[in-house]
C-alpha cells in the first residue's frame, strides 16, 4: 500500500498525461513542468523513489491514483519509461556538479 | 431505446437553447471531488503545495473581452497564448473556463499544484474548462482538457456556443476534443 506522500508524487507525474493515448510522449512536459519546478518539493531522486515503489508494488491500482482512460499496464510502461529518464538526469546532473558556476 | 433516447436528448437540448436565449444561465459542472480541499495549506491531494484561489478582484485580472470577432485580454489587448504553457499539452496554450454566465477566464500559465482551471473560480463549478489557442486575438484551437472538471461534450458545446454569440469564427480552428458523452 502506498503512502499519500507517494501517491501525491505520482499523481503530479500523472496529471500532464491523463489525456494522452500515448502518455511516453508527455515525458518531456513532465521533466519540465513538473519535475523542473519542484512545486511539490520533491526532488527527481524522491520521484525516483516514489515510481521504483509504484512499479513494485504489484497489487497497487496505479490507474486510480488519477482519473484516466489508460489501462494499468500503459501507465506502468509511461512509470518505466520516466524513471529511466530520470534516472539519466539525475546521473548527469551529479555527475557535473562538481564543475557547476557557484 | 436508442431513438427515443436521441429524441429526449434533442428535445433537453432545445429546451435549453430557448432558455438560454432568453437570458438564462449555462449549466455547470463541478469541481471534481479529488481536488476538494486543494486549497488548504497541508492538503493531501497536493503534498508540499496548495493552489491558489482567485478572489473577485485577482479572477477579472483573468477575464476575457472580445471585440470585433477577435479575443482580447482584460485590458483590451489582443490575448496571444503564443507564450503559454498548459499541463495538458505544453507550449501555446492557455487554461480557460466559462461561468455561468458566460463570462470567460484564461491564464497563459498552469502550475502543477499552485494554478489550475479551479484557481480562476475558487473551486466553484464552471460551464466550461479547457485549453485555448489564440494568435493576435483569433482563435485557432480550443480543447477540453482539464483534470480539475473533465467537463462533458455538453458543456464544452456551451463554450463553443458562447464564442460564436461573441462572433468568434471557428472557421479553421481545430477541437482538440476528449469528447467525453
Amino acid at each position: 500500500m502506498l503512502d499519500h506522500r507517494t501517491k501525491a508524487q505520482l499523481r503530479a507525474l500523472l496529471y500532464p498525461v491523463q489525456f494522452e493515448q500515448q502518455p511516453e510522449l508527455g515525458i518531456e512536459r513532465v521533466l519540465r513542468m513538473v519535475v523542473g519546478r519542484n512545486t511539490l518539493q520533491t526532488t527527481p531522486s524522491d520521484y525516483l523513489r516514489a515510481i521504483r515503489l509504484a512499479l513494485e508494488s504489484r497489487d497497487e491500482k496505479l490507474a486510480e491514483i488519477i482519473p484516466h482512460t489508460l489501462s494499468e499496464a500503459a501507465i506502468r510502461a509511461y512509470l518505466q519509461q520516466l524513471s529511466n529518464r530520470l534516472a539519466g538526469a539525475t546521473v548527469t546532473a551529479a555527475a557535473a556538479a562538481p564543475f557547476a558556476k557557484p | 431505446m436508442p431513438d427515443l433516447r436521441r429524441f429526449f436528448t434533442r428535445l433537453i437540448s432545445a429546451v435549453q437553447q430557448q432558455w438560454r436565449a432568453a437570458g438564462g444561465r449555462y449549466r455547470v459542472t463541478p469541481l471534481q471531488p479529488l481536488y476538494v480541499g486543494e486549497d488548504v495549506p497541508g492538503n493531501d491531494i497536493f503534498d508540499g503545495s496548495y493552489v491558489t484561489y482567485l478572489s473577485e478582484a485577482g479572477r477579472q485580472l483573468h477575464a476575457l473581452t472580445f471585440f470585433s470577432g477577435r479575443i482580447c485580454d482584460a485590458y483590451g489587448n489582443l490575448f496571444d497564448t503564443t507564450d503559454a504553457e498548459s499541463l495538458h499539452t505544453g507550449f501555446g496554450r492557455a487554461i480557460f473556463v466559462m461561468d455561468a454566465d458566460g463570462n470567460f477566464y484564461a491564464s497563459k500559465e498552469q502550475t502543477y499544484g499552485m494554478f489550475h482551471h479551479s484557481s480562476l473560480v475558487a473551486g466553484g463549478p464552471v460551464a466550461a474548462a479547457g485549453e485555448i489557442e489564440v494568435i493576435d486575438g483569433v482563435l485557432t484551437a480550443l480543447s477540453d482538457r482539464s483534470g480539475h472538471y473533465m467537463p462533458r461534450q455538453s458543456f464544452t458545446d456551451q463554450a463553443i456556443d458562447q464564442l460564436k454569440k461573441k462572433n468568434i469564427s471557428f472557421q479553421g480552428v481545430k477541437l482538440d476534443l476528449i469528447g467525453r458523452p
